[in-house]
C-alpha cells in the first residue's frame, strides 16, 4: 500500500512538478489549494504526511498547522511546512508554528525525500509506542 | 484643505494679539496714572488759588470800610460846617427870624458855598426829628422838598446832642446818613440847646456800588429786605447774580467768611456786610462778589502748561508702550512663524535668534529643537527608504522564488532518464509556464519600476474595452461562479491609451477574483458600471465579495500592500493608480457596506500628463 501525502500550495504550477516527484518516489499524492480546502479533505482523507505552503489566501500554512495540531484526530500526522519564505531548512525555523519541519523552496525537492521518509517512520514507531503503553 | 495650511490672514491677526494686548495695558496704567497725578496736582492748585483770593478778601475788607467812612466823613464836615455856621445858628438863634424854605436854602447854600454834590440830600428838623426842610442837591428828585415826618436819625442826634451816623430809608430809597445837631448855649458853660438837627445824607446807588468796586476790585451787590437794591453789575447780569446770592444762602455765613457761587461758569468767592442804621440795627446787606478767574490766573497758566505736559506725558507713554510690546513681541512673532514654518515640514527655517533676555533663550531652545527634529527626521527618511526598498526586495524575492523552486525541480526530475513521455511533456510545459509568469511579474516590476507611463491615446469606447477584458478573464469568472454584470452605454468614449486603461479594468477584475477566492465564496457578482459626470468619465466597479480589510484600506493603491494574494507582485492597483494619474484621473475606494467599491474618474479628453513619479 502506497504512503499517501496531502500536498497544499496556492502555486498550480509547482504542486505538479512536487507531485509528479512525489508519485515518483512511491507515494500517492492529494492535492489543495489552502488550509481550508486542505482541512475540508481533512474529513475524509487521512494522509501519512502533509506538505504545506506558508503563504496562501483564505488559510494560510500557519493557520492551518495550528487547527491539525488542535485537532485530537489529525495531531499525530508529521506536517511539513515548504516555502520560498524560508530561508534555512530544519525543524525548529519557524517558532510560532508547531510544525515538524520546515523546508525552503530554494533547496532541491528531490532532497526532501530522505526527510520525508524519517518523518513517517517516526511517527509510525510514534504511535506503537502510544499504543503499547 | 489640510490643516497645515493655514490663513496667513489668520496668523497676522493671532500674532498681533499679544502685541496690542500688552499695548493697551500699559497705555491704559500710563495713562491712568498721569490722569490721577494731574487730578492730584489740580486740586492743589485750585486750593491754593482759593486760599490766595481768601487772603485778599481779608485784606479788601478794611478797604471796603474805609470808603465807607471817607463818605461819612464828607457828610459829616458838611453837617458840622453847616451847624455850627453863625449863620445858620443866627437863623435857628432868633425867634423872629425867617425860616421858609428859600432862606434855608440860600443859607444852605451860602455856608457850603455849592460843595454839596449832585444827588446829596439835606434836612433839616426840630430836636424831635420833625423834618422842617428837605432838598436835593441839583434837584434829581423835586419830591424830596415836599418830604415831611419824623427822621429817627435827627431825633437821636438831637438828644444826644451829637453827630450820629447810619444808613437810612427815605422815601423808599436807601441813604448813608450823618445828622448834626444844631446846638446854642442855653447861658451856663456845660449846657446847651438843641435848635434843630440837620441832616445830610447820600444814596448808596449804583454810582456808590461803582466806587466801592473800583477799590475792592470786586462786583459790589447792596440787597434791602431781601431785594436787590443796586449793584455795579450790568442791568442783564443783575438778576442771575441776585439768584446766585439767594442760592449761596449768605444771610447764614459767618461774618469775614466767604461763600462760593457760580456766576455764569465761573466761580466766585462771596462775602456780605450788614448795612446798619443809628441803633445799630441791620438794614440792608452789602455783597462782594470776588471772582476767582482774575487772581486764577496763575493757576490758569499753569494749567495750561501742565495741560500740555501731560498731553506730551500720554503721548510719550502711549509710543513707549507701544514700542515695548512690539520689541517683547516682535521676536515672539517671528518666532510664531518659524515654528508654523516647521509645522508645515520645513526644517530648513531660519528661526531669529536676535532678542534678549527670556525670548532669546527660547529661540535657542526652539533652534536646537529644530535642528534635532531636522536630524531625527533625515534618519526617518532614510530609515523608512531602506525599510521600503527591503519590503520590496523581500516581496519581488519571495515572489519569484516560487516559479523558480518549480523551473528547478521540473529539471532535476527531468535528470531522472527513466521519465515516462507524457510525464516528461507535462515537466516542459509546467516549466515554461513558470517562466512565463516569471517574465510578465518581471515586465510588470520594470514598467512600475520606470515611474511613467507613456500613454498612446485614442479615442476610445469604454463598452469595448470592459467587453475585452471581461472576455480575457472569463475562464476564470466561470471557475469561480462568478457573475459578470456591466452598465457601460455603447455612447461613452474618452481619451485613453488602451492598452492601459485595460489594464486598469483588469488588475481591479482580478482584485476582486482574487478576494472572492481567498474568501472561498462559492458565487457572488461583479458590477461595472460607467457614467459622463461632467467633463469626467465616471467608472465603477463594484462586488459583493468580503470586501477590503480596515488594515490595509488607507494604503491599498500603494505598492506591495496585498491581502495575500497568489502569485502577485502586490502591484496591480498601484499599477491602476498609476495609469490612472497618467491619464489625469483619480481612483478611490468608495465606502461601501459589502464587498469593494472602486470609483475611476477620468477627463472625457485626455492631455497627457506625464509621469507618476513611484520609486
Amino acid at each position: 500500500m502506497k504512503l499517501k501525502v496531502l500536498l497544499v500550495d496556492d502555486d498550480k504550477e509547482f504542486r505538479t512538478v512536487a507531485a509528479l516527484v512525489l508519485e515518483n518516489a512511491g507515494y500517492s499524492v492529494t492535492e489543495a489549494v489552502d488550509g481550508f480546502a486542505a482541512l475540508e479533505l481533512l474529513h475524509t482523507e487521512r494522509p501519512d504526511i502533509i506538505i504545506s505552503d506558508l503563504h496562501m489566501p483564505v488559510m494560510d500554512g500557519r493557520m492551518f498547522c495550528k487547527r491539525v495540531r488542535s485537532d485530537a484526530e489529525l495531531a499525530a500526522i508529521p506536517f511539513v511546512i515548504l516555502s520560498a519564505y524560508i530561508e534555512t531548512d530544519g525543524s525548529n525555523t519557524l517558532s510560532d508554528t508547531p510544525a515538524d519541519y520546515c523546508f525552503s523552496k530554494q533547496s532541491s525537492f528531490i532532497s526532501l525525500l530522505p526527510q520525508l521518509e524519517n518523518l513517517i517512520v517516526r511517527a509510525v514507531s510514534n504511535s506503537t509506542q502510544s499504543r503499547k503503553e | 484643505m489640510t490643516a497645515n495650511e493655514i490663513n496667513p490672514v489668520t496668523e497676522s491677526r493671532d500674532g498681533g494679539k499679544l502685541r496690542n494686548q500688552l499695548f493697551i495695558s500699559s497705555a491704559l496704567l500710563t495713562s491712568a496714572l498721569v490722569l490721577v497725578t494731574a487730578w492730584i496736582i489740580n486740586s492743589q492748585v485750585i486750593g491754593q488759588v482759593r486760599q490766595q483770593v481768601q487772603a485778599e478778601v481779608e485784606t479788601l475788607l478794611p478797604v471796603y470800610e474805609s470808603v465807607w467812612e471817607e463818605h461819612a466823613r464828607r457828610l459829616s464836615t458838611m453837617g458840622a460846617s453847616l451847624a455850627d455856621s453863625p449863620i445858620v445858628k443866627l437863623v435857628f438863634g432868633s425867634a423872629g427870624a425867617s425860616r421858609d424854605k428859600r432862606t434855608l436854602h440860600e443859607m444852605v447854600a451860602d455856608v457850603t458855598e455849592d460843595t454839596l454834590a449832585a444827588g446829596d440830600l439835606v434836612l433839616m428838623s426840630d430836636g424831635s426829628g420833625q423834618i422842617f426842610f428837605a432838598e436835593q442837591q441839583g434837584g434829581v428828585s423835586p419830591e424830596i422838598g415836599k418830604l415831611v415826618g419824623n427822621l429817627e436819625a435827627a431825633r437821636v442826634a438831637g438828644e444826644n446832642q451829637k453827630q450820629s451816623r447810619g444808613f437810612t430809608l427815605i422815601g423808599g430809597r436807601l441813604y448813608q446818613l450823618v445828622a448834626t445837631p444844631v446846638l446854642l448855649h442855653s447861658g451856663s458853660s456845660d449846657i446847651n440847646n438843641t435848635q434843630a438837627v440837620i441832616s445830610i445824607a447820600e444814596e448808596v446807588n449804583q454810582g456808590m456800588a461803582a466806587e466801592i468796586k473800583q477799590r475792592i476790585h470786586s462786583e459790589v451787590v447792596f440787597l434791602l429786605n431781601n431785594k436787590l437794591y443796586s449793584s455795579s453789575l450790568a442791568a442783564e447780569n443783575e438778576q442771575a447774580v441776585f439768584n446766585a446770592i439767594q442760592a449761596g444762602d449768605l444771610a447764614k455765613t459767618a461774618p469775614g467768611r466767604s461763600t462760593e457761587i457760580s456766576l455764569s461758569g465761573e466761580t466766585h468767592l462771596a462775602f456780605a456786610r450788614q448795612l446798619t442804621d443809628f441803633d445799630g440795627k441791620p438794614i440792608g446787606q452789602v455783597v462782594m462778589l470776588r471772582s476767582l478767574v482774575g487772581a486764577g490766573k496763575l493757576f490758569r497758566a499753569i494749567s495750561n502748561r501742565l495741560l500740555v505736559l501731560w498731553t506730551l506725558a500720554i503721548v510719550a507713554a502711549l509710543a513707549l508702550s507701544y514700542l515695548v510690546a512690539g520689541r517683547i513681541t516682535r521676536p515672539l512673532e517671528k518666532l510664531v512663524v518659524s515654528a508654523k514654518e516647521l509645522g508645515r515640514g520645513n526644517y530648513d527655517v531660519e528661526v531669529p535668534t536676535g532678542a534678549q533676555g527670556e525670548v532669546a533663550q527660547l529661540a535657542t531652545a526652539f533652534d536646537q529643537m529644530r535642528l534635532s527634529l531636522r536630524q531625527s527626521q533625515t534618519a526617518l527618511l532614510k530609515n523608512e527608504r531602506l525599510a521600503t526598498i527591503g519590503q520590496m526586495a523581500s516581496s519581488i524575492i519571495h515572489d519569484l522564488r516560487n516559479p523558480l523552486a518549480t523551473i528547478y525541480t521540473a529539471a532535476e526530475v527531468m535528470m531522472n532518464d527513466g521519465l515516462p513521455a507524457g510525464r516528461r511533456q507535462t515537466l516542459i510545459e509546467t516549466q515554461l509556464r513558470a517562466s512565463g509568469r516569471m517574465n510578465s511579474m518581471l515586465a510588470e516590476l520594470l514598467e512600475f519600476s520606470r515611474g511613467s507611463y507613456k500613454l498612446n491615446l485614442g479615442r476610445l469606447s469604454l463598452a469595448e474595452i470592459v467587453r475585452r477584458v471581461a472576455q480575457e478573464l472569463n475562464i476564470q469568472l466561470s471557475q469561480l461562479g462568478v457573475q459578470f454584470k456591466a452598465d457601460v452605454t455603447e455612447d461613452i468614449t474618452l481619451d485613453a491609451d488602451d492598452e492601459k486603461l485595460g489594464r486598469v479594468i483588469e488588475n481591479l477584475f482580478v482584485n476582486s477574483l482574487q478576494a472572492f477566492q481567498q474568501g472561498g465564496q462559492p458565487s457572488g457578482t461583479i458590477h461595472i458600471r460607467a457614467a459622463l459626470d461632467g467633463d469626467n468619465v465616471r467608472l465603477e466597479l463594484m462586488d459583493d465579495g468580503p470586501g477590503i480589510p480596515d488594515s490595509i484600506r488607507e494604503r491599498l493603491f500603494e505598492p506591495f500592500i496585498s491581502q495575500g494574494k497568489p502569485g502577485g507582485t502586490g502591484l496591480g492597483l498601484a499599477i491602476a493608480r498609476a495609469i490612472v494619474e497618467a491619464h489625469g484621473g483619480k481612483i478611490s475606494l468608495a465606502n461601501s457596506s459589502h464587498g469593494a467599491h472602486f470609483v475611476i474618474q477620468l477627463p472625457h479628453r485626455t492631455v497627457q500628463v506625464g509621469g507618476v513619479d513611484e520609486t
